[in-house]
């Protein structure tokens, strides 16, 4: 099922690319039926997931792909996965939307890059196979740099060297990593697996464990990311047309979160234990440094990153607050911020399609011409200062009651964030809807955007007052997470 | 059958506002145009609604002393022990919580069909307006802290797009700004509460807290003054009840937010939202009860609060400044209140200064109407004949407000004063006298100054009689609403009563504090005729206490100058991130070897040539040696 449904966005990218050649405009229908194919496989899936009653692998699948070195395609998703699953599809879909008009120069070209990218981060969510895991987490970055440095705006080589350089240097380190937990496995059961299951069983010694959990945790870390790991994000949000600023916040920076829970924490528990206090001081370091980042910014875009630094600080707290608490509240979080973080850089997008500006300087009183939009704007500000009734909320609390326990003084620098979080906030609202209208007036939301925004409107209320099922979801992997350093 | 008939009406108060505000936003979103009496109906009846629902309620609840009623209607998140219903706990206390909230809602709402008549955002104005009054039920129904908290921080969202409502002006937003952000710094502070009373005591639902508050820490003994857990939890608690009640230090937000319509002023930063806080600790006695510190520290911070405040609203040029500050004042005394332990005072006061305050703003908003939007006292004068019944209300709001006898201020006020007495509160005493006099004094000025003495300008606009019912219902009630409910005298019964003094001497201060008001309305007078009040002052340095006293004892200054331009400075002098540094150098040393090792192959034949033979020389050399 995990095989047909990344077969299906593979085989609509190269479908994408070849409808250029009929007509331009028919690449993003290509791109939009093949997404709503998914739902398919996806629906079935979901299925199977809610009649399962206890955790474990939903989907379990795997064909020997390199028998020499033992490399299966071993793909099988979990609750947590499965909700990223859900997460990748619907901004997928989302993006798509957003890029409707905006993309224009070589359609083909842009869609083939944006399922090859979807395709990528669902191969990320589900590979169990960590050669498998390191292929995916190529192919869903290589799309991703040449989307920001063909489409981007003006200083879009630089961005997207820059993202490309950070990452694939984060990718290295977890390559060694890779090789180095493979080999110790070899020497030590004379086998070489690179399984999942294989490895975890293996429970390496206590300077090795350390430094090949330091080199994944790096690589997840920079993905995140979290200070001082952070240039990258800003300049290729600045840069990257809105449909990628969407799928970078939404979902590529999750991925981070996702292989912290997946590898880097129930791997190595001893050593991540080890190392778990200094990390909640480096998450709440981050909270603070990015929401004062975001206040210092004058381009939206770019604001808007720096919150995303911020809010992304709570999933490394949660993470390794090693509470189940935390750690759900943490991939709640890692689901309310891709959904109010892209739904910011789709309307930020959608202000720039109408202005060509972001700098808030030269907004101003937006709410007097296209109030539809200002008003989703709104919303979505404050969804992110962490409104209570809001997916936002439910996260950061449910992080914040996790991780009090362990560690009250990085959880109360962390809480002084919502405070930073309430300022830059104000600002984003202050300085572009309000006020005296500088510029003219422009169209208002048409069905399309209305369609965009509202779902995601809803779905973050859905995660605020009925977080139940995600969280039930996300429970049964989260317990197989190993619990706090005694 | 009796439960569900309850259990289905206390939603429906909640919800019902919710859902009007709800079929207002689709409607703005999907462009249904709606007439402006349609929206009317929908807002205003939606709270009548619950108005009479509340009715309903009223009548149903036992009237057994301590009844209480609670029902939990869903499951909200449930992670381990970490479980969180909606449920909704009803009790005296909550009960006269949403008579005032829907009753002088229902009053607010009316008057806003008149007073926003003109405004094209009619609409957006009654979507604010209903969410507030659904975010400040849940407010005060939440029987845990989660959904208080949601309530807490609702009502806090739609004062900030309230004060804001007249979003093309940056002053409001600005306002606006300030408002959210002062008092979420105390919401921070509130919410860090939460996660120290969940780690300690195991749970978010207020009456379990409490329970379990009292069986792990018993009664502090009189070397109870320390900094104990309990007196933490409180003072958490605290943090958030001053922000959100503007006392000191978060208090400078609420004159600010008198930028807001004047309907809004009356609802929520007079009558209901700021007055939050004295709730919180009303329905957190049994905690604050086990912290002599904290309590101490309530009644210092209403004591010192009531005295700032009432000075700054003495040197007030604008109406609704002037009323902004007494009601900081006012609520200083609530605090005061809170804090000698008197519960059932403080929130009987709630009662009475919602009704005469929401009287004063609402008919401020109606001078201000037919005004053409003068807000400076000293540029009105001899209105008393040209509007006779804003005068009414003026006057009997304002002496509501300095407590002359038998008017509802007087009852609420004085029984403050003697619970201070009986808790031998004396300095507190004082200056609560002191406060009285201030009050009588700045309620009385403005009396004076805008009613009598030389016609400045001429009214114009009449009111409309959706304006003119609510103001006479309010003076009805201002006059006549000091009724003390029994139900909350019952609910803070159990409280420890200390030995009181003499009856006599009690008796004899009592007549002075009632005679203080009088003495200050008469000093008013003297002062008005003397012609004293807003004439120019000679004097530099009282000149310099008149700025001073003016500014609100410069608090915004020293706020400016202690942590906002810091704040700037420190995000401004990192605008391009100094962490990036360190990569651009990383960019700029690769690009330089890259330029060095460049050097090596510049296409010359004889520099190949030479190169090759110096490390072929070198090669064999090494091997040699």
């Amino acid at each position: 099922m995990l095989m047909e449904l990344i077969a299906i966005l593979l085989i609509g990218a190269l479908l994408a690319s070849i409808s250029e050649l009929i007509a331009p405009a028919l690449a993003k229908w290509v791109a939009l039926l093949s997404l709503l194919v998914t739902l398919v496989p996806l629906y079935s899936i979901v299925v199977l997931a809610s009649n399962i009653e206890q955790g474990g692998w939903i989907v379990d699948e795997s064909t020997l792909w390199i028998s020499r070195f033992n490399i299966s395609l071993h793909l099988a998703l979990d609750g947590l996965s499965l909700l990223l699953v859900l997460l990748t599809i619907f901004m997928g879909l989302i993006a798509v939307l957003s890029a409707w008009r905006e993309i224009t120069y070589r359609c083909g070209f842009f869609y083939f890059n944006l399922l090859c990218s979807l395709a990528g981060v669902i191969g990320v969510f589900c590979a169990l196979d960590l050669f498998l895991f390191f292929v995916f987490w190529e192919v869903m970055l290589v799309p991703m740099y040449l989307m920001i440095a063909i489409w981007g705006y003006d200083n879009r080589r630089y961005a997207a060297i820059k993202f490309f350089l950070f990452t694939q240097a984060g990718g290295l380190i977890m390559l060694l990593s890779i090789c180095a937990l493979v080999l110790l496995h070899y020497q030590n059961s004379g086998q070489i697996s690179f399984d999942y299951h294989d490895l975890m069983l293996h429970q390496l010694s206590e300077p090795a464990a350390f430094w090949v959990m330091l080199g994944f945790f790096i690589a997840f870390v920079i993905k995140l990311p979290i200070v001082p790991f952070h240039n990258w994000l800003p300049d290729a949000h600045t840069q990257a047309p809105t449909a990628v600023s969407v799928i970078l916040a939404a979902i590529l920076l999750k991925t981070g979160g996702y292989g912290l829970l997946r590898f880097a924490l129930p791997m190595f528990p001893a050593a991540s234990a080890q190392i778990a206090p200094y990390v909640m001081i480096i998450a709440a370091v981050s909270i603070i440094y990015g929401a004062i980042m975001a206040f210092s910014q004058q381009d939206l875009k770019r604001l808007v990153a720096y919150s995303s630094i911020s809010h992304m600080g709570f999933v490394l707290l949660g993470c390794y607050a090693l509470t189940p608490l935390a750690q759900q509240g943490a991939v709640l979080q890692m689901l309310a911020h891709g959904v109010s973080t892209a739904a910011l850089f789709a309307l930020v997008g959608a202000i720039q399609y109408r202005y060509h500006s972001r700098d808030l300087a030269q907004l101003g009183g937006l709410w007097q011409v296209i109030p539809k939009l200002s008003a989703m704007l709104l919303f979505f500000v404050i969804a992110s200062l962490g409104m209570p009734g809001l997916g936002n909320f439910v996260a950061e609390f449910l992080v914040l009651v996790g991780s009090f326990k362990v560690n009250p003084g990085a959880t109360i620098a962390a809480t002084i964030g919502l405070i930073l979080a309430a300022i830059y906030s104000l600002r984003i609202a202050q300085q572009s809807l309000f006020g005296p209208l500088k510029l003219g007036s422009s169209l208002d939301l048409d069905g399309r955007e209305i369609l965009m925004m509202l779902s995601m409107a809803l779905l973050l209320i859905w995660m605020g007052l009925h977080p139940q099922p995600l969280l039930d979801l996300a429970q049964q992997s989260v317990n197989l997470l190993p619990a706090g350093a005694k | 059958m009796q439960d569900q008939y309850m259990e289905n009406l206390l939603l429906t108060v909640v919800l019902l506002p919710l859902f009007s505000a709800l079929v207002l936003i689709f409607a703005a979103l999907f462009s249904v145009r709606l007439t402006k009496q349609m929206v009317a109906m929908l807002g205003v009846g939606s709270i009548a609604v619950a108005a009479c629902c509340v009715f309903l309620i009223k009548l149903h609840f036992s009237t057994v002393a301590g009844a209480s009623f609670s029902h939990s209607y869903a499951n909200w998140i449930e992670v381990g022990d970490f479980k969180v219903a909606f449920g909704l706990y009803l009790d005296a206390l909550s009960l006269v919580m949403i008579s005032i909230i829907t009753g002088v809602g229902l009053l607010i709402h009316l008057y806003s069909v008149g007073f926003m008549q003109k405004e094209p955002d009619f609409q957006r104005f009654f979507i604010y307006l209903n969410l507030f009054i659904s975010a400040m039920l849940v407010l005060v129904l939440a029987d845990n802290l989660l959904m208080l908290f949601l309530g807490w921080e609702g009502v806090g969202l739609c004062s900030y797009l309230l004060i804001g409502f007249w979003h093309q002006k940056t002053v409001n937003n600005l306002a606006a700004n300030k408002a959210f952000i002062m008092t979420r710094i105390g919401d921070t502070g509130m919410a860090i509460g939460l996660l120290l009373m969940f780690v300690l005591l195991g749970s978010l639902d207020i009456q379990q807290v409490q329970l379990k508050a009292s069986e792990l820490w018993p009664l502090a003994t009189e070397s109870g003054m320390s900094l104990d857990l309990v007196t933490i939890c409180c003072l958490l608690l605290l943090a958030g009840a001053v922000g959100k009640s503007g006392q000191l230090p978060l208090h400078s937000w609420l004159p600010d937010a008198m930028a807001g319509p004047t309907p809004v002023s009356a609802l929520i930063h007079a009558a209901t939202m700021v007055t939050a806080g004295v709730y919180l600790i009303a329905r957190f006695h049994p905690l604050f009860n086990l912290s002599p510190l904290a309590m101490t520290l309530v009644a210092v911070i209403g004591a010192i609060t009531l005295l700032i405040a009432a000075t700054s609203a003495l040197m007030q040029n604008d109406i609704k400044r002037i009323l902004a500050y007494s009601t900081i004042s006012q609520i200083g005394y609530m605090f005061l209140a809170l804090g000698a332990g008197a519960y059932s005072a403080a929130v009987f006061h709630l009662m009475t200064h919602a009704f005469f305050k929401a009287l004063l703003f609402l008919a401020a908003g109606a001078l201000i109407y037919s005004m053409q939007h003068q807000h400076n006292i000293f540029r009105m004068g001899g209105l008393a004949k040209k509007l006779p019944f804003i005068c009414g209300c003026f006057l009997s709001g304002c002496a509501a407000l300095a407590a002359l006898p038998l008017m509802s201020g007087f009852f609420s006020k004085e029984l403050i004063l003697e619970k201070l007495l009986e808790q031998q509160m004396y300095v507190f005493w004082a200056v609560a006298i002191l406060g009285a006099f201030i009050t009588a004094l700045y309620s009385f000025k403005l009396f004076f100054v805008v009613f009598l003495g030389p016609v400045q300008q001429q009214p114009d606009s009449k009111l409309s009689s959706s304006m003119l019912i609510p103001l006479g219902v309010l003076l009805l009630l201002s006059i006549f609403g000091g009724i003390q409910p029994q139900s909350l005298i019952d609910i803070f019964a159990s409280q420890h009563l200390l030995e009181t003094g003499s009856i006599e001497t009690i008796e004899i201060m009592m007549l002075f504090a009632i005679a203080v008001p009088i003495i200050g309305v008469i000093t008013s007078w003297i002062l008005f005729k003397k012609q004293i009040f807003g004439s120019a002052i000679n004097s530099a340095k009282l000149r310099q206490l008149h700025q001073f006293l003016y500014t609100g004892w410069q608090v915004d200054w020293l706020y400016n100058k202690l942590f906002t331009q810091p704040f700037i400075k420190i995000a401004r002098s990192n605008q391009e991130d100094f962490i990036d540094k360190f990569y651009l150098a990383l960019m700029r040393l690769s690009r330089a070897c890259h330029g060095l090792v460049n050097l090596l192959q510049n296409g010359q034949l004889r520099w190949y040539s030479a190169s090759l033979v110096l490390a072929m020389l070198l090669a064999f050399s090494l091997i040699n040696f």
